[in-house]
């Protein structure tokens, strides 16, 4: 059988590109990318009326990569590495869209490229006589070895120089905006830097334009829409610390964080901080800008992007002399210098109390917990090393103490200067946290010193009726009536929770005293235990049954302690008291039923087997505990005079409403259902009467617990009302939800 | 056996006493030497005043003297010391155990009625943030399973429970063999596979070595190359302030009780708690029951390999020769039991293929119950079956089950709701 070849038109290439790319910002973005992705630490764009020019230091491509990657179509090599190659960048471009992006975007390019250790080329492609019908493989492209004086973006003798010409669309501040939106994300916050070893100096990119107007502003838009989105603000400075040994800092948090309104905190304080009186430093400042990494961010940034870029570039970096030295706060190779402030060690050790702060700025609960993470926080600290040499020694400092770089040009020596440099500003950040706490707890006590709405309403009455003469009559009589109406309706709201709150607050003590007393219970149980084992003991040397008995009376009376403990179980665990993921139905009531039961004597419980794997919302088992036990605590009451004492819970799945039906063979509920959901929910609403025989038996009877069992359900987004009694039973309360 | 009893309140240490003798003599006897230390006479007060005193001798350079808690196999201090006659802040367990064990060459160190609690269904390891060896209630002292590792199978034996007889003679193994190692790197000390670094779990990583990033790809290489004497300046467990462990780290006798202790606590809590890195012969059985073959009906088999020490511990000799022998990590100081590289042997495909061979069917339906330490099967009074919970961690194999006895009380009770 004779065979045939497939061959490719020419214009795929253009299809290709207008497909895959689509806007010019993001043509260029992908050739920005491959300067990244290339290593490069620097790319220049530069726009003419007619042409860009897009020039890099990255590795640069030699002939034979050239023809492998650049001159065919398709070549993936970034999906098999997934890294750069020297500084292990993750890549970023797309499968080989660079090429597409450049004849999507001008009709003519031409490429200069050298790599190190072989010659460059240069080659020129001209899209426009690329003739559709044309075969794909037989478009020839010139080149010629490169000339050995050009050279790349910061002078160097690698990289990549790719300029456009005769471009197909025009480039305004519009398309600028769009371009800087879409490469913020590689860029370095610290702009171009010093190179050191072999680690990342970041990604740098310039934007020169005469022809738009503040073309360069445009462009940045994008990356500090970033910073714009900072919570709170640390600042500090030391001026003179050799000679005045005072040190200021300041943090200014936002409205809106911590608290509602905007706050500066400032203070002044003496170095060095550990004791003593030599300061070594002499002339610092830094700035630290905290974010929050939850909920929603300003001018259309996503949460996981500032999250993403903050993982990147984020912590406290080190500046001397305006030069950055990397090793601080800098990327993740480096672990010590990455923490060099000790704050990811002291979350992960979640410690409490600052040891640098004072004890008058002790805030009553554990404010270090507010410590921010060095993914969460940007900053700058600035000190000049040759400054610091000349205090140092105007001051008869002894050499060695004052700060100084390190042989290795990446950081400071580690001596008493630069632990009192990394204590202040350590100081700062624990001064922040310590703020933080403080602007939350005052912002709680704000809402409770709140004055209650009827006096705020009472007072616009009290003006409406100073205004009267100002006012039409017809207009004060209706604005009073309504007015006064709602001063009554807000003071019988208030008098209600009022009530509640009477109730509540030492019902609330009582619980507290009661799981305080559970602890107290082991001890009593440790004392019952000790009798009946001596009684134990007795019974067996006089071989008396009587006491046997006896010894086993006191182990069941030890036993039955030990599940009143069990009944507050939840209560006394973290865990149990977190709302952290959805609950089986199931499993809860079977450890409720479990718990009840030696409280509940002669009840019997059915638990329906169906939808084994049916689970509440989000909610802790103490939410949902408390549900069923006052629910299971109003069947008991009901129960009492019944001969039957049956108590059912019936899981339910229908679509994605799904329920939780408690059932009871106790008196019913004396009204109709409609009534009892109406009225019985509400606080201090009680329909059954406990025959005073019974009474010194009954749970409860305050008339809360349904309201609490409606309170906790709304929180959690379900709804729990009376239905219609399963067939057998009186009563039947049902929780339901939308799983 | 030498034990020191350390309480607040003299009349419990005869109690205490009594409980731990019934259960020493209940899981064999032997000799057994009870020394109380209580607040008569001052005593316990000034044996902690000496202990702190050392401590800032030790900080500050100079050398501490001998403790009251010296050469004890067992210290047994109850948590609860808020009665003794003693200065400035109220004293727990949890404040001088790091000390005991920094400054004494007492072995092992248990903590007495810090919770309520007797069985973890959070963490599988007791209670997960005592700084003791051990934290228990005291009635645990009286039970036989604390003393022996065997299981009767109904009593209350948690399967994370070390030995307490054996315990403190493998500490002293730990100790001597760790004296010339110091500065290794903990891992392959410690007989893991070269591989294993890059396994180990985001939690057991942290608790090794907070400094250590994730998720960067040269996280395994620190881990790797972690020393015992790095770990020590690192780790807030038993000396929390930094500055303290810094001062200490150059006094190598310090560094090694210290280390023994909490690298024996994080193999227990981190690596032998979730069964991913390392699985035992339990949890392996419950993942491939096939591979008792003919004996896989039988409970008794399931249960005599959970105490079987020797290979090829009651399996199937072809299998375990073919697939499980060269992946066995043999019991020793530091993990007591026999365990197989678990990564390794699932990675083994015709291992894999065997579930298929030999039908699953003929297995009985047996659980693993932790609260034990045995297999236990679903049916006798009332159908009993075990109780499923969720433990906490990442790993995939984080379903457990517990028989659930009465008068014992599970916590937190959600994992059974997961």
């Amino acid at each position: 059988m004779k065979t045939i070849k497939f061959s490719v038109d020419a214009s795929l290439l253009q299809e290709l590109g207008e497909r895959l790319i689509g806007q010019p910002h993001i043509a260029l973005a992908e050739m920005v990318k491959n300067s990244y992705d290339a290593d490069a630490t620097v790319c220049t764009l530069t726009f003419a009326s007619d042409s860009i020019e897009i020039v890099d230091n990255g590795h640069g491509m030699a002939f034979d990569d050239f023809k492998r990657f650049w001159m065919r179509v398709g070549t993936t090599h970034k999906v098999d590495e997934r890294r750069s190659r020297k500084y292990k960048r993750p890549f970023t471009g797309s499968k080989g869209l660079g090429r597409l992006a450049a004849q999507f975007l001008a009709d003519e390019m031409t490429i200069e490229t050298r790599p190190v250790d072989a010659r460059g080329i240069e080659a020129n492609l001209n899209w426009a006589k690329v003739a559709r019908g044309r075969d794909l493989i037989s478009v020839e492209v010139p080149w010629s070895p490169l000339a050995q004086s050009a050279t790349f973006a910061d002078g160097s003798k690698v990289g990549t120089r790719i300029v456009l010409r005769r471009l197909k669309g025009e480039w305004t501040s519009t398309e600028l905006r769009a371009l800087g939106n879409e490469l913020w994300r590689l860029r370095s916050p610290f702009g171009r830097e010093t190179q050191v070893g072999s680690r990342d100096p970041g990604f740098s990119i310039e934007v020169d334009a005469p022809e738009v107007a503040d073309a360069r502003k445009t462009f940045d838009a994008g990356l500090e829409r970033v910073f714009s989105n900072w919570r709170a603000r640390i600042t500090g400075s030391i001026e003179s610390g050799m000679t005045e040994r005072v040190a200021t800092v300041s943090v200014e948090f936002k409205a809106g964080y911590g608290a509602s309104r905007a706050q500066t905190f400032s203070q002044s304080f003496k170095l060095p901080l550990r004791g003593g009186k030599i300061v070594n430093l002499d002339k610092v400042k830094f700035q630290i800008l905290v974010f929050n990494l939850k909920g929603r961010q300003t001018a259309g940034l996503q949460v996981g992007e500032l999250r993403e870029y903050l993982e990147e570039y984020g912590n406290v970096a080190l500046y001397d002399g305006g030069f950055r030295l990397p090793y601080y706060g800098s990327g993740r190779n480096d672990v010590t210098g990455q923490d060099w402030l000790g704050l990811a060690a002291d979350q992960g050790r979640r410690i409490t109390v600052s040891e640098l702060l004072p004890a008058k700025l002790r805030v009553a609960d554990r404010y270090m917990l507010d410590l921010p993470a060095p993914g969460r926080i940007f900053g700058a600290v600035e000190v000049d090393t040759g400054h610091e040499r000349q205090a140092g020694e105007a001051n008869a400092r002894a050499p060695g103490s004052w700060l100084e770089i390190q042989p290795g040009r990446d950081r400071l020596r580690d001596n008493p200067a630069f632990q009192q440099l990394r204590d202040f500003v350590r100081y700062s950040v624990d001064f922040y946290a310590n703020r933080y706490r403080y602007r939350t707890e005052s912002q709680a006590e704000l809402m409770r010193d709140k004055e209650p709405p009827s006096a705020k309403q009472n007072r616009a009455l009290e003006t409406i009726q100073r205004h009267a003469a100002q006012m039409p009559p017809v207009v004060f009589k209706t604005i009073t009536r309504e007015v006064s109406e709602a001063v009554d309706a807000s003071r019988r709201q208030e008098e209600n929770l009022d009530r509640r709150a009477a109730l509540l607050a030492p019902l609330a003590s009582a619980g507290m005293l009661a799981l305080s007393l559970n602890h107290e219970l082991v001890r009593e149980s440790r004392i019952l235990n000790q009798l009946a084992r001596a009684i134990r003991e007795l019974s067996q040397s006089f071989e008396d049954e009587r006491l046997a008995k006896l010894a086993e009376q006191l182990t069941d009376v030890r036993h039955r302690l030990r599940s009143i403990q069990d009944v507050f179980g939840p209560l006394l665990e973290d865990r149990d008291l977190q709302a952290g993921e959805r609950l089986k139905v199931r499993a809860v009531v079977l450890e409720l039923t479990r718990a009840m039961r030696p409280l509940l004597p002669g009840v019997e419980f059915l638990v329906s087997k169906d939808e084994d794997d049916l689970r509440f919302p989000l909610g802790s088992l103490a939410e949902w505990n408390a549900i069923i036990q006052n629910a299971l605590t109003n069947a008991w009451d009901a129960m009492l005079s019944s001969q039957e004492r049956k108590v059912h819970f019936l899981l339910a799945q229908k679509g994605r409403q799904a329920s939780l039906t408690v059932s009871d063979t106790g008196v019913g509920l004396g009204v109709g259902i409609d009534e009892a959901n109406r009225r019985f929910f509400e606080p201090f609403e009680r329909e059954m009467k406990t025959d005073a025989g019974r009474r010194s038996i009954a749970f409860g009877g305050q008339g809360l617990g349904l309201s609490i069992v409606r309170m906790i359900a709304t929180r959690r987004s379900a709804e729990v009302a009376f239905v219609d009694p399963l067939d057998g039973y009186s009563t039947s309360l049902q929780i339901s939800w939308r799983s | 056996m030498k034990v020191l009893l350390c309480d607040d309140k003299e009349q419990e240490l005869p109690r205490r006493a009594d409980l731990l003798r019934k259960g020493w003599e209940a899981s064999g006897g032997g000799d057994l030497h009870i020394t109380e230390l209580g607040p008569k006479g001052n005593a316990l007060a000034g044996a902690l005043q000496a202990l702190f005193s050392s401590a800032t001798d030790a900080v500050g350079g100079k050398a501490p003297g001998k403790t009251t808690f010296d050469d004890y196999d067992l210290v047994v201090i109850d948590n609860n010391l808020s009665e003794l006659e003693l200065q400035g802040a109220r004293h727990t367990a949890e404040t001088i155990c790091g000390w005991v064990r920094a400054l004494s060459s007492s072995r092992y160190i248990v903590a007495l009625d810090r919770s309520l609690v007797d069985f973890d269904l959070e963490y599988l390891v007791g209670d997960p943030t005592s700084l003791a060896d051990l934290s228990i209630r005291s009635e645990h002292l009286a039970l036989s399973g604390l003393w022996q590792r065997a299981s009767t199978g109904a009593e209350f034996r948690p399967s994370y429970w070390p030995d307490l007889r054996e315990s403190p003679v493998r500490r002293k193994h730990q100790i001597e063999k760790l004296k010339a190692a110091l500065d290794k790197p903990i891992l392959s000390f410690l007989d893991f596979p070269a591989e294993a670094a890059s396994k180990l779990s985001r939690a057991a990583i942290a608790t090794l070595s907070p400094k250590v990033e994730l998720p960067d790809e040269d996280h395994a290489k620190q881990i790797e190359n972690l020393t015992f004497r790095s770990y020590f300046v690192e780790a807030a467990r038993s000396i929390p302030a930094p500055s303290d462990r810094e001062a200490l780290a150059a006094r190598d006798d310090i560094v090694i009780r210290v280390v023994a202790s909490e690298i024996e606590a994080w193999l227990r809590r981190e690596i032998l708690a979730p069964q991913d890195v390392l699985v035992d012969l339990p949890h392996l059985l419950d993942r491939m029951p096939f591979l008792l073959a003919e004996g896989a009906p039988e409970l008794a088999r399931w249960n005599a390999a959970v105490t079987s020490v020797a290979a090829p511990f009651g399996l199937n000799t072809t299998l375990y020769d073919d697939h499980l022998a060269k992946w066995l990590r043999p019991g020793d100081d530091w993990i007591a039991r026999p365990t197989f590289w678990w990564p390794s042997v699932a990675a083994d495909e015709k291992l894999s293929e065997a579930y298929f061979d030999i039908p699953d069917t003929t297995a009985g339906d047996y659980y693993y119950c932790e609260d034990v330490s045995a297999f236990v099967g679903v049916g006798g009074k009332d159908d009993a079956q075990p109780s499923e919970f969720s433990m906490r961690s990442d790993t995939p194999w984080n379903r457990r089950y517990v028989v659930r006895l009465e008068h014992y009380a599970y916590a937190p009770r959600s994992q059974f709701a997961l």
